[in-house]
């Protein structure tokens, strides 16, 4: 598959002073679904608007079949677009919205009708054709402002937080139905997001973006099952950090210590080499418990005490606190913690090497609260 | 969808009927309260207005239409002419009624009739005054003989076609009088004569220099209000404290100030003798020009501020989107923003439209003589020349016209789109 856009060093600066974006490369394949997912001022969405062609790069450039788009405004590159609020024209009803992209392109009256008309059964709004966008309910617009950004066939649809306003369950179906026509289409899709589990749900690919840079890139399995940072570790899902002392470095894996804790064998993440700072990240589905008379065969094994259990439903959590004082979560089956899941019970934690990475630690500080009980993500 | 339903009702006849109007009477009940006050609390600007904006108003607009002046001080002659039309003889027997009436009237109710038959016919006020001197209380036995030995006039039809059309109690003729036009001697209306035509002119010429200060405004203030409305918030307050600006002054002051720069020994001119671009001041005042700039300058935020806040609820997402679906700019602003802006513009230049009408203190300032509008002859005529009734017909108009602007704009914008600020 062939990149149908390139980033190429691409840089942007609104004060002269800080970069939004920082030195960018990014090759988009042709019709694969790439999220952009980040925190809020990680340069997602400038980086998007540039290639929509609202905002233009202070240095590097954009290209888009292999040619640059510096000079070319943005109603000539044949992007569509569904932004946040989905602007709708209000003035207009859904099928005149959803006309306008082909009035603007002067096709014909006929051709136009029957365009509307699929684009209309395509999102399933047969019948609402007639009514004006703020009679409709948010996941109506929003289906609309997909069929809108559509209708004109282009080469690429950026999507800019899409799903933000609508409820949690609405969204989840969104997701859903925006893939699906993304399948069926098969058209390049650019979507911008803060919400990692939609990112996971819907992407090809993720590119993660922070302080204006990418991160990881990758497929959703990649990025979860293989973080290449503490940042990524802690963005993507629940992970629990914990600071460590790298004792040694073996090849593929290190020895350090969790003080007051015991060892700890890992993955090598990210370390410098010579580094002896660094957190280790394991899941909560990966951190088992056991009674503490219990055997335990896992490679890493801790004593540790349970300070609060959390039912949800399916799963429970329990907050453990080691010897030496180190906080983790893990996530079990509530059968299988029936028994000693109990606050103030003494138990065995424990998990596998391999599913474990020790990761240098990042200035940004993990949250106090373990991400897991702030919400069930 | 009807069995749910069905049962609901059943239920409700069987055994909620009874709680169910206790229901409907404790939220009335509850209700009540928050009525009461709500009335309350707009009472008092209920009253004021009702005191001192709808009686007066409907008491000045009443004079355009009652005309008692003649009836209360002529009554017996008015009773006599009451079965005449000017296509009969005259009857013998109005000569002894206004000879009564004339012997018996109060001098100021005499007046008030003389005067009022003189905004008819002219001449009769004068016939009127020389009748009721010579007469001096004298109630002399053949009345007829009398009156046309005082003047021929009252042996003709003239005099008592006037009497006759000015005996109300209500009346068209100040109506007719504001549109130019008068009833002749048979009652048909006709245009008065062509040197006495002066209100369609002055109709016209208020809704000209309306319309031209409007439409300038708008093209003034729309590209200004657009600025405002999506630039930083510090840069727009800093427009809108511009334009605001003016309010803070009174009209008269404006206007003064504007008559100190254009005068011909004001600053323009001075500043123009000097750099030699002219040899003698230009005449900048009392004309159709310097009257146009003032009103603009006075109204512009009216246009400004309408208009602003309606760009300012238009997201600036809606040029982008439209741009993102392949429209040029400009096609993006005539599909896409302005369609969204019309209410905006409609109530702007209602807003300024409608005062331009109304407007006096300026035109009497910088205006010549023919650039007054209405206003300037309702005020001559309540001042100078104290006829109220012409007066009144002509703030009838004035009314009139605004409110069949103000139906045509509610027509052509459908119901939900004024947006005054």
């Amino acid at each position: 598959m062939d990149a149908i856009v390139r980033y190429s060093d691409v840089s942007k600066t609104y004060d002269g002073v800080t970069s939004v974006v920082r030195n960018l490369n990014l090759d988009i394949e042709e019709g694969e679904f790439l999220t952009m997912l980040g925190p809020s001022g990680s340069g997602k969405t400038t980086s998007l608007m540039m290639l929509a062609g609202f905002e233009a790069p202070t240095s590097g450039e954009i290209l888009l079949d292999g040619r640059s788009l510096a000079r070319v405004p943005p109603h000539r590159r044949d992007i569509g677009m569904v932004f946040q609020n989905y602007a709708l024209f209000p003035h207009m009803t859904v099928s005149e919205n959803i006309a306008f992209p082909l009035q603007v392109r002067k096709r014909p009256a006929a051709e136009i009708e029957q365009r509307v008309k699929r684009a209309l059964d395509m999102v399933h709004l047969s019948t609402l054709g007639g009514r004006r966008p703020l009679q409709l309910s948010g996941g109506q617009q929003q289906r609309v402002a997909v069929a809108r950004a559509l209708v004109f066939e282009p080469k690429i649809i950026l999507m800019d937080e899409p799903l933000g306003a609508l409820d949690r369950q609405l969204r989840e179906s969104m997701q859903l139905e925006i893939r699906s026509i993304h399948e069926r289409l098969g058209v390049t899709a650019v979507y911008v997001t803060h919400d990692q589990g939609e990112a996971l749900t819907m992407s090809d690919r993720i590119a993660i973006f922070s302080n204006g840079a990418i991160e990881q890139l990758g497929s959703p399995e990649e990025l979860y099952s293989r973080p290449s940072n503490a940042f990524v570790a802690q963005f993507i899902g629940e992970n629990n950090l914990m600071p460590c002392a790298v004792a040694r470095t073996s090849g593929l894996e290190c020895e350090a210590e969790l003080a007051g804790s015991g060892p700890v064998r890992a993955r090598y993440g990210d370390l410098s080499p010579g580094q002896t700072d660094g957190v280790v990240a394991v899941r909560p589905e990966k951190v088992r418990v056991r009674p503490k008379s219990a055997m335990d065969s896992s490679e890493n094994s801790f004593s540790a005490v349970v300070e609060a259990v959390v039912f949800f439903g399916d799963h429970v959590k329990l907050a453990l606190r080691l010897a030496g004082g180190q906080k983790l979560v893990s996530r079990s089956l509530p059968e299988d913690t029936a028994t000693f899941g109990v606050v103030g019970q003494e138990l065995t934690v424990g998990w596998n090497t391999q599913d474990c990475a020790i990761y240098a630690p990042r200035s940004r500080p993990a949250p106090p609260i373990p991400v897991a009980f702030a919400s069930q993500a | 969808m009807a069995a749910p339903a069905s049962a609901a009702v059943s239920f409700g006849s069987v055994s909620a009927s009874e709680p169910h109007d206790r229901l409907w009477r404790d939220l009335k009940r509850s209700q009540r309260a928050a009525q009461l006050r709500a009335i309350g609390l707009i009472l008092p600007l209920v009253v004021f207005l009702i005191l001192v904006f709808i009686v007066p108003i409907g008491m000045l607009l009443s004079r355009s239409v009652s005309d008692l002046a003649v009836p209360r001080a002529l009554p017996a002659t008015v009773a006599a002419l009451a079965g005449w039309t000017p296509a009969k003889e005259i009857p013998p027997q109005v000569y002894p009624a206004l000879v009564e009436d004339i012997g018996s009237a109060p001098q100021m109710l005499f007046g008030d009739a003389a005067a009022r038959l003189e905004t008819g016919t002219p001449g009769m006020r004068a016939l009127m005054m020389k009748t009721r001197s010579r007469l001096q209380g004298a109630a002399p036995s053949d009345a007829r003989k009398a009156l046309t030995g005082i003047s021929p006039k009252w042996d003709t039809m003239e005099g008592w076609v006037a009497i006759k059309q000015a005996s109300g109690p209500l009346t068209d003729h100040y109506l007719l009088t504001a549109l130019d036009l008068h009833r002749d001697e048979l009652g048909k209306v006709t245009r008065v004569v062509a040197y006495e035509r002066v209100f369609l002119a002055a109709i016209g010429r208020t809704f000209g220099i309306a319309f031209t200060v409007t439409a300038l405004a708008l093209l003034l203030g729309f590209p200004f209000a657009f600025l405002a409305a999506t630039s930083s918030d510090r840069v727009s307050r800093i427009l809108l404290f511009t334009v605001l600006l003016p309010f803070w002054t009174a009209m008269l002051v404006r206007a003064l100030s504007w008559s100190v720069l254009l005068q011909r020994t004001g600053i323009i001119n001075d500043a123009l003798l000097r750099l030699g671009l002219v040899r003698e001041p230009l005449d900048l005042m009392y004309n159709r020009f310097a009257l146009c700039i003032a009103l603009i300058h006075i109204f512009l935020p009216y246009m400004v501020l309408p208009l602003y806040s309606v760009m300012k609820t238009i997201p600036p997402q809606h040029m982008r989107a439209a741009a993102s679906l392949g429209a040029r700019p400009w096609m993006a602003f005539r599909r896409v923003y302005l369609p969204q802006v019309v209410p905006g513009i409609g109530a702007g230049a209602l807003l300024v439209f409608i005062q331009c009408l109304g407007v006096f203190v300026v035109p009497a300032l910088l205006g010549g003589p023919n650039d007054q509008g209405l206003p300037y002859y309702i005020a001559f005529y309540v001042n100078r020349v104290l006829n109220w009734g012409l007066a009144a017909a002509l703030s009838v108009i004035l009314l009139l016209s605004v409110a069949v602007l103000y139906a045509l704009y509610v027509r052509l914008s459908g119901k939900s789109a004024m947006v005054l600020g």
